[in-house]
Formats: C-alpha cells, structure tokens, sequence
C-alpha cells in the first residue's frame, strides 16, 4: 500500500520534489560505486542532497524508501554510525542540532534505524525493537525540535531546521504516535516520582504529550490516560481549576461546603499522585490561607495525620507562609509545603522562628533581581515570595534537590542533608545569603567568607536550579574550593577534614579511602571493603543503623564501565527491600537519579522500597563503585567476618570496570 | 642528500600487489601512476588494468594499510639514479607510467622513454616542463603566442616592460598594458603575476627568478582537455573559466562552443607541434573578438581545480580511467571509442566549481552564504571552518581555501551564479 502510494505520486511528482530524488539517488550511487579510498570525497553531495529532499514534502519518505542501501554503499564507513547498536538517543540531539552534515549523517542513519524498526531492513547489529527502542527514546528528547521555532533558532540555519522537523514527524507517522506518547509519559512519571523541586523537565515532556494529542486522534491506552492526568494536574485537574484564576475563584465562591470540600480533596489527591501542581491551586491556597478553614486546608494540601497536626500547631505560620509564598505562579510549592508539614519539620525548634523572620525578610536588591529574572515569568512575584516558595520546596523535598549542570555536587548535596538533619542551620544560610550577600563557615579554626573568596569550581553559572540553590550555591561553592586549597599538599583526600567541616558535626570523623591520593592507584581495597561492610552492612555491625545520612563518594562510570570522574552522594540507610536484598539507598544530587554505570549496576530510583529521590543499589554493587566514606568509629564490626569471597567478587567488579587501568596494591599478610 | 635518502626502489609488497593484480586482465596494460591522488587509485581499484601507486614515503602507510599497491620513491629531482625507477617498473612488467601532477610529468617522460623504448619521449616531457621552451616550440609549430621572453632579474621584468608598451605605441601617461609573469615550471597560477607598474616589480621576491614573461591577450581565456590516442583526439571537452582562478564549468556555453571545431583544429596543430601519440594534455588558450587563438600554455596531466571531477558529474565517465586507458599501449581503438560520450550532447548537465578566498583580511569563522547553500544549484563544498582568527594574504594568484560545485541544466545561470560567488563572504 504504502509503496503503491509512493509509485503513483512519482509519476507527477513536484518538479522541485524530483530534482531533489535525482540528486540524491545520483549522489547515493556514487557514493556506492567508488572504494573506500574514494568515498569520503563523495559523502558531501550526498548529505547536502539528503537535506534538499528531506526539506520537502514527500522527501523523507524517499530517502527512507533507499535506507535499506545506506549500509552497503558505506554512508557511514568509518564513523560512530557504522554502529547502530552503539548509539545513544540521548546523544541524537547533538547531530540533530549540529553542523548540516551532522544533521545529514543522523537523518540517514535513523531513516536506516526506522527500516530496520519495521523489518525491511536487516543488520547483523542490531534487532528491530531496539531500533524502535532507540527512535522512541530519541523522539522524546528530541520532541521540541519537530515544534515550529524551538531555541535553537538561532544557531541552526533555517532550511536545515526545517529538514529536522519533517524527519522527526515522518518518524512519529511511522512509529505511531502512540508508541511516542507512552514513552514520553513513562519517561515523565519516572521523573515525578523523584518528586523534584525542578518540574520544568516533565513539564516540558508533558507539552509534548499535549502536542501529540492535538496532532491525532490515538487509540485509547492506559498510558494515554496516565498522560492525560499528567496533563490535567499541570493544567487543572478540575473544571474549575482550568478556568482562568478569577473565575476559579468565583465560581469556588459559589459552590456548597460540600462541594467545596469534594473540590478541595480532589485538589489534594492529584497533587500527591502527580507531583505536580496547577496554577489555579496556588490561587485557590492563596484564598483558604485567609478565609478557609483548617480542614479545608488541609484537604487542599492533602495532608496526612501528622501534617494536619502541624498545621494544627503551627496555624498561624502556615497561613503566613501561603499568603507569602504562594500564588498563581509558585504554585508548585504547594507540594513542597504538603511534605513539609507531613514531615514535622515545623517541630524542629529552630524552624518555625526562622520562616517567621524569612516571611519579614526584604532580600537585598539584587539578589531579588536575580531570582525575578531566573524565575523566567512575564510578571514574576516578589524576591521575597520566591525564595519563601523556594525553602519551603526544599524543606518540603529535600531530596529533590539538583546540581543542575554545574559541577556543584558537594554544594547540592549540603543543602539536601541541612534540609533534612539540620534546617535550623540552612534557614540560618539563607537568611545570610539573602539579607548580606555572603555566608562564612569555619575551617579548622579559621573563619572562611564567601565575600572574601573569588574562585570556585564554578565557571559558568547554569541557573537551572531551585531558588534556595540559586542564593547559596555561589557561595558554598567558593568556601568548597577554598577548604580544598588549604588542604593541598597533606598528601590525602582532603574530604577527610572537609566534609564534617563543610556540612557538620555529625558527618563521621572515621574516614576510608581506597585511592591512593597522589598515584590513583587502588590501595588495600579488600580492607576498604571490609570495612564498608562492618561501618554499614547491618548483618557485619550489629544492626546499627544510620543516624544521619552521611556523604561519601563514588566513582562515576558510564554505561561500559570505564571511568567517567569522582562525584559527591549521601547515603541515606541501608536495609533489606521486599525481596531480601540487602540494598543502599542514597542521594544522588545528579539531575537523574536512574543510571547505568556498566558491568549491570544500574540504579534504581523505585520498585525497591525507595522513598522519593532516593537511588539504591544492591550492597556488593554499592561498593564496586564506592571510593570514600565515613564512618562511626565507635559503632564499628569486626570487618574479618565479611566473608572472602563476598570481597573478592566486588573486587573483581572494580578491577573490571574503573581501576581497570589503575595500579592495584593489596596488603600482604603472612 | 636526498640521493642518499632515496629507497631502493625494489620494495613492492609482492602480496599486496599480487591480490590486486590477480584479479584483473593480464592482456591489457599495467600502469603506473606517478603521484598520489586518492580519486585516481580509486579509479583504477575499479578499472580492469593491473596498476601501481609511485609516490613519496609519506603515503607508504596508508597504501599498506589499505593494501594499494605501492612502490615508495621521492620526486624531488632527477638524477643519476633516476633510471633505477624505470628499471624496477620494467621489471615488474609495467607498460606505461602515467604522471598525475605537474612535478612528475618529467619523470613520467623519463621512465616511459625506458618501458616504450623511445628516448624522444623524454625529450618531449621536457617541452612540458619549461614554459619558456614551450611557447618556442608552439612558436616553431606555427601556432599563435603572444610576446614572451625569460627574466632572470628586476632589470629584466623593468625593460620587458617598456619595450611592450612601446610596442603597442603607449605615449607617455597611458596606462601601461599589463605583462604575466610565471614560474617556469609550476602548474597553473601558482607563481602567476600581473604586473602593471615598474613599481609593482620591486614586489617581486628574488626567489621568484628566473621566470617567464607574457605579453598580455585581450580575449576570453578557456581550458581544453583533450584525451589523445594513437595521435588522434578521442575526446575534447572545453572548460569555461568566469573568472580566472575563481571558477570553471563544464560543458562550456553554447557561445563558447561555437568555436568547437576551431578549437579542434588548433589542438591539432598541437598534437603536431610536440609529436603528441598518446595522453591527456590540458592546454589554454585566449579567443580574441574575431575569433583568433592564442595559445596560452599546454600540461600534460590531469588540470587542477578538479576539473576531472568535474567531467565525471557531467558526463558520468571516469576521467581517470580514461587517462590510462589512452595512455595504455595496449588499448585497441575500438575500446578507447567506446569508453568515451558525445562532447557536450552527452552530458547530463553543467558543472561548475569555484574556488573561495577570503575577501576580508582578517577572518575567524566559516559563515557559508545561506544563499549559496540553499540554491538549487549547489551540490556541496569543501571548506573547513576555522579554529581560529586568521589573516589571509593572497600571494600572487594564490591557492584558494576550498571548492564549491555546482551542477545544473542552463550554462548561463551557471556562469551567473559562479561570478556572482565572487561577491559572496564565506569567511568573516
């Protein structure tokens, strides 16, 4: 059918639309007819072709039509695409975006992708679910570019966005849209249920989902519903809510307690299943805070027993912080705020008096500038609002905390262990951020200011963070930087000394590395292990459980195993899951709590008993990627229990993946 | 001590070339190219003659690793060991060297003279590689040239000088007419001057002598490559310059192939004046208003600008292969009739490259013109963006920084749209 159709438009083509087949198809035989010696001369004419044809309507499906030739006639002899089965969806976006031959060689090697997906093409590489696989996950982080006038406009030449978008949408038509949309929602879900403070990403996935119900009618799935909720919670889950604010408000008005109460319950229901929040809820909070009642607030919130008690005690502060902090456009901190109670966080002593003074706060000018312009609004709040919106978020989910794309994993993970084991101390760093544009932190005796500082590990500032990120980071980042300039020249990992410096008291003083600090090599890594499971294994330590989460580091591997770089997480506790496996769960202050670090460690953000944005690992797989901790001395096995082989298989682990290249020394003991 | 560092050339990978040759025609002829050019050892991996790859150490490697038959040798100059080359060829059964750049157009004379028993072929070669003893040559054969002499200094460029303008009866205070100056022995415009003033003469490096002067021809200057065989044209296309230097397209405009069988007359003339039995030459010449031929110079090897590549997209042959064909002794006449198409009627369209330099003096990126790359014309181009801030000189006629082709059904819109590139940036 398909071809038949394809058969009959070409016998009165578009002269223009034939043009471009002759071209490509002349530049596609000489390409195939000359030796490898030869080809790469001729590869221009053929990319340049491909744009041409693929710009115009009924192009892509010409060149899909030869994709079954590309491989033969050695179109990508030579280079990543010869690989298929390597390729990364992730990685399509760069060649997408990318030079005019980058743009070609990935139109012609996903074109080939989509025949191989649909059987009319074989390769000995790679099967046709995983080409499918691979299409589906790229469309989906690919998605805004088949949107008319993305972002990049303005490094990408016209015509060549223009191909871009005809080949994606050829895709989707031949993948179904279907296939697409459940990728995308699955994709969203497994963000949210991370519950980040930062929703721009499923949020912009979900933009996609709205697009892609626009653009057809798709068969109704179960994921098709999923989306729809998604979308719903975004929007207004309710008739009410999807009204514009003032309607929302009125109409509420309107309506019997009864159904005030079904409307309100209904709120809170699809804030908690979503994790995400719709503006008229920030505008409907905002009016309860002055005149509603507390069921009605807490039904609003979706607050369990002990958030309902908080908000029993602490009334007056709460309905301060929501006629503060929320409104129509931070909204989305309502979520934040429903933890925070659920949590009793307000029964901290220090807490409740440090978000009253944060209510009175005027932040200094232009650090309410700054979070104005970054809250990327027409019409944003006041500086005040914000950063009030913003601790409550992190207090609220501090596990939801991001580095963003800066390379501030330690500064990340402070904030999420102050929310969590010390918010007294965080409300009291904002409060110095906000009000004098500095913080100061004592190291070994010496007081340390942010203000006095100028270097960090910070070149350039990525400001895809949550508020209270925004305001400290800069500064925790320069005192980082310079309690690891003063440590130069000990000759040890300076974590050592920082870390209980840097975050507090009670990150463990017994400290363990297994890389040697000048050479890298691995040193008495069995010992290192040993003590990892007598510090932390409940079976080697007599059930003594973690207290406080504490930092430690790992060694960042991609999804080969080879060495990618040392990063910052805490780990959280360590305990069974539902299938007896004996698991650590931590924070990873990563964008993405699910990645795969070769050799099958993969970890898993839920399905084993994690909380909301915590990553876990089995304990063996934990450790093969482990290089430093902390640990209680006083609370210590015997790490001669941990059985030989159980060491020996992790060490195998590591010696196949990220000291693979590394010099290995073991203790000898005779 | 280049002599010393030359290999013996005894050193042919027995298995590499053995695997090649295995599956080609023993009764046609082996060649030997003389020079690495990838698109020509493509062209003969995919033509059933036997073939060998002459050229310098530095491409030993790839030739290795990609199993090309290869023979390493320097061609930096002649001498008394040069024979040994020829004599390594003979052995190995070669008929025909076949030279692919101006520097081993000499050598090719040389070793020929050697596997064809015919010591006038060397001599011939030389007539090739002196510009000067060319045009006398042309000069002899009857053929129109314009003005030349040999400078060996400044005094000598300054009295050429005058003495044409004196010629040309300049008073006083008319502008001078210009002269051409060029390297003697140098493909195309590397080394070509124009010269004007006796102060632009000052600007003439000393390393530049000695050289050739020219008279300058008023006229409309074209290319001609010309496939001979057995002392006969086997196929002629004539390539049209817009602009010197700048940018080339075949086949010519009707206007310009109106002077076809002119033009073939004086290629015949050629063939006579230099003995020519076999080969490609690649002369140029200048029609002046009434239609008279200037003969401007002659190479024989394949023309720069890729002008082959050219050929190729316009009539779908091998230029190549069709220059060792013509050069192989033992072709028959009826295979070299039918390799070749109908000049002009035979092509399937125009094509045309041309050849950028940077307009501004100092450059940083590539900024490809969006209305060059989105005209149905455009092909593709080969321009690398730059990693950083570059000052372009433009020394004499200069090397361009990359091509861009072209291909399409109307020569006039070709010849258009190659001249307008001239007013295009493509660096800033």
């Amino acid at each position: 059918m398909e071809y038949q159709r394809l058969q009959d438009a070409s016998r009165n083509e578009d002269p223009e639309l034939k043009q471009a087949r002759e071209r490509f198809e002349h530049a596609l035989e000489s390409v195939s007819r000359v030796t490898p010696i030869a080809r790469a001369g001729r590869l221009p004419r053929l990319f340049n072709a491909t744009l041409r044809l693929l710009k115009l309507p009924g192009g892509p499906a010409i060149v899909h039509g030869h994709a079954g030739r590309f491989d033969q006639a050695g179109v990508f002899e030579g280079s990543d695409w010869d690989h298929p089965e390597r390729l990364q969806p992730e990685l399509s976006r760069g060649s997408l975006t990318g030079s005019a031959d980058a743009v070609a060689v990935e139109a012609l090697s996903r074109l080939r992708m989509l025949a191989i997906a649909e059987g009319t093409h074989d390769h000995p590489d790679l099967g046709a679910a995983a080409a499918r696989d691979f299409l589906q996950r790229s469309l989906v982080v690919n998605l805004d570019l088949l949107q008319a006038d993305t972002s990049e406009a303005g490094r990408a030449g016209k015509g060549q966005r223009e191909a871009v978008r005809q080949l994606l949408s050829f895709e989707l038509d031949r993948l179904g849209g279907a296939s697409v949309v459940e990728a995308l929602v699955a994709e969203a879900d497994r963000i949210l249920e991370q519950r980040p403070i930062d929703v721009s990403a499923p949020r912009q996935l979900l933009d996609h989902v709205e697009y892609l119900l626009d653009r057809e009618d798709l068969p109704d799935s179960e994921a098709l519903q999923r989306g729809r909720q998604l979308l719903a919670a975004c929007r207004g889950p309710t008739r009410l809510t999807r009204a514009a604010a003032a309607d929302c408000l009125a109409g509420f008005e309107a309506l019997s307690e009864a159904e005030r109460e079904k409307e309100l319950a209904e709120l809170g229901r699809s804030v908690m299943e979503t994790g995400l929040v719709c503006p008229a809820h920030g505008a409907l909070l905002s009016l309860l805070a002055e005149s509603g009642s507390d069921r009605q607030l807490s039904l609003a919130m979706g607050l369990d027993s002990v958030g309902s008690d908080s908000l029993d005690a602490f009334n007056e502060l709460v309905r301060a912080l929501i006629r503060e902090a929320v409104g129509p456009a931070t909204a989305q901190c309502i979520l934040g705020l429903g933890n925070l109670l659920d949590r009793g966080t307000l029964f901290f002593p220090p807490v409740p008096g440090s978000l009253w003074r944060l209510t009175r706060l005027e932040p200094l000018p232009e650090v309410s500038a700054h979070l104005r312009e970054e809250f990327g609004h027409v019409d944003p709040p006041s500086g005040r609002s914000l950063l009030l919106a913003g601790v409550i978020s992190v207090l609220g989910l501090p596990l939801g905390v991001s580095q963003g794309n800066n390379p501030t994993c330690q500064s990340a993970r402070a904030i999420s262990l102050w929310a969590q084991v010390d918010p007294g101390f965080l409300l009291e760093l904002v409060m110095w951020a906000a009000r004098d544009n500095e913080i100061d932190l004592h190291f070994e005796g010496d007081l340390i200011r942010s203000s006095e500082l100028t270097e960090g590990l910070i070149e350039d500032f990525h400001t895809d963070l949550d508020t209270v990120s925004l305001v400290l980071v800069p500064h925790l980042d320069k005192i980082y930087w310079e309690m690891g300039r003063r440590i130069v020249g000990r000759g040890e990992d300076g974590h050592r000394w920082i870390n209980p410096e840097f975050h507090g008291w009670w990150v463990n003083r017994g400290f363990a590395t297994t890389v040697d600090y000048a050479t890298g090599a691995v040193v008495d890594f069995a010992g290192f292990v040993r003590r990892f499971h007598a510090a932390y294994h409940p079976e080697y330590n007599d059930g003594a459980g973690l207290i406080y989460p504490q930092p430690a580091g790992i060694v960042a591997t991609d999804p080969f195993g080879n060495y990618v770089g040392l990063h910052a997480i805490a780990i959280q506790r360590v305990e069974i899951d539902d299938e007896g496996v004996m698991r650590v769960y931590f924070y990873n202050p990563n964008n993405e709590g699910r990645q795969d670090w070769g050799g099958e460690i993969v970890t898993s953000t839920s399905g084993h008993g994690e909380m909301p944005g915590e990553s876990s690992l089995p304990f063996d797989q934990f450790a093969a990627r482990l290089y430093v901790f902390h640990f209680n001395e006083r609370e210590l096995g015997d790490p001669e229990a941990v059985p030989e082989e159980a060491v020996e298989s992790i060490a195998s682990a590591v010696r196949e993946s990220w000291a693979a290249e590394r010099a290995w020394h073991e203790v000898v003991t005779s | 001590m280049v002599q010393e560092q030359q290999p013996t050339p005894s050193s042919i990978d027995p298995e590499a070339a053995g695997r090649h040759s295995a599956e080609k025609n023993p009764d046609k002829g082996y060649i030997a190219l003389l020079g690495w050019s990838l698109n020509a050892i493509d062209a003969m991996e995919r033509f059933d003659r036997r073939y060998i790859v002459v050229a310098p150490s530095w491409a030993t490697e790839y030739a290795r690793q990609n199993g090309i038959p290869f023979i390493e040798w320097d061609f930096e100059r002649l001498n008394e060991r040069s024979l040994e080359i020829a004599e390594t060829l003979k052995k190995e059964g070669v008929d025909v060297s076949v030279p692919l750049f101006e520097e081993t157009v000499e050598w090719a004379g040389a070793i020929n003279s050697v596997l064809m028993e015919q010591p006038r072929l060397h001599g011939q070669s030389i007539l090739f590689r002196d510009k000067a003893l060319m045009k006398r040559r042309a000069h002899l054969g009857g053929i129109r040239v314009g003005v030349f002499e040999e400078a060996h200094d400044r005094d000598d460029v300054y009295r050429f000088l005058r003495r044409v303008n004196q010629t040309l009866l300049k008073l006083d205070g008319d502008p001078n007419d210009p002269i051409h100056l060029k390297a003697f022995d140098q493909a195309g415009c590397l080394g070509h001057r124009v010269i004007r003033t006796p102060e632009e003469i000052e600007t003439i490096p000393d390393t530049d002598f000695p050289l050739l002067m020219e008279s300058h021809l008023d006229g409309w200057e074209f290319a001609v490559e010309a496939w001979i065989h057995d002392g006969e044209i086997k196929f002629l296309n004539i390539s049209e310059y817009v602009t010197l230097g700048y940018s080339v397209f075949v086949p010519a405009t009707p206007e310009l192939e109106a002077y076809r069988e002119a033009i073939t007359r004086e290629i015949e003339k050629l063939i006579k004046a230099f003995d020519i039995k076999f080969g490609l030459i690649h002369p140029e010449y200048f029609v002046t208003s009434d239609g008279t031929m200037y003969f401007g110079e002659v190479a024989y090897r394949p023309p720069g600008f890729k002008a082959f590549e050219l050929i190729e997209r316009a009539y779908g042959f091998n230029a190549y292969q069709a220059m060792a064909l013509v050069f192989d002794p033992k072709a028959t006449k009826e295979e070299v009739d039918a390799f070749f198409p109908e000049p002009v009627k035979g092509a399937k369209g125009h094509a045309g490259c041309f050849g950028v330099f940077p307009r501004r003096r100092v450059v940083s990126e590539l900024a490809f013109p969006e209305e060059t790359a989105e005209h149905p014309y455009f092909e593709s181009h080969e321009l690398y963006p730059l990693q950083e801030e570059v000052v372009a000189e433009r020394e004499a006629f200069g090397t361009h920084w990359g091509l861009v082709y072209f291909f399409g059904d109307d020569p006039h819109k070709m010849r258009d749209l190659l001249k307008h590139q001239e007013d295009l940036d493509f660096y800033v």
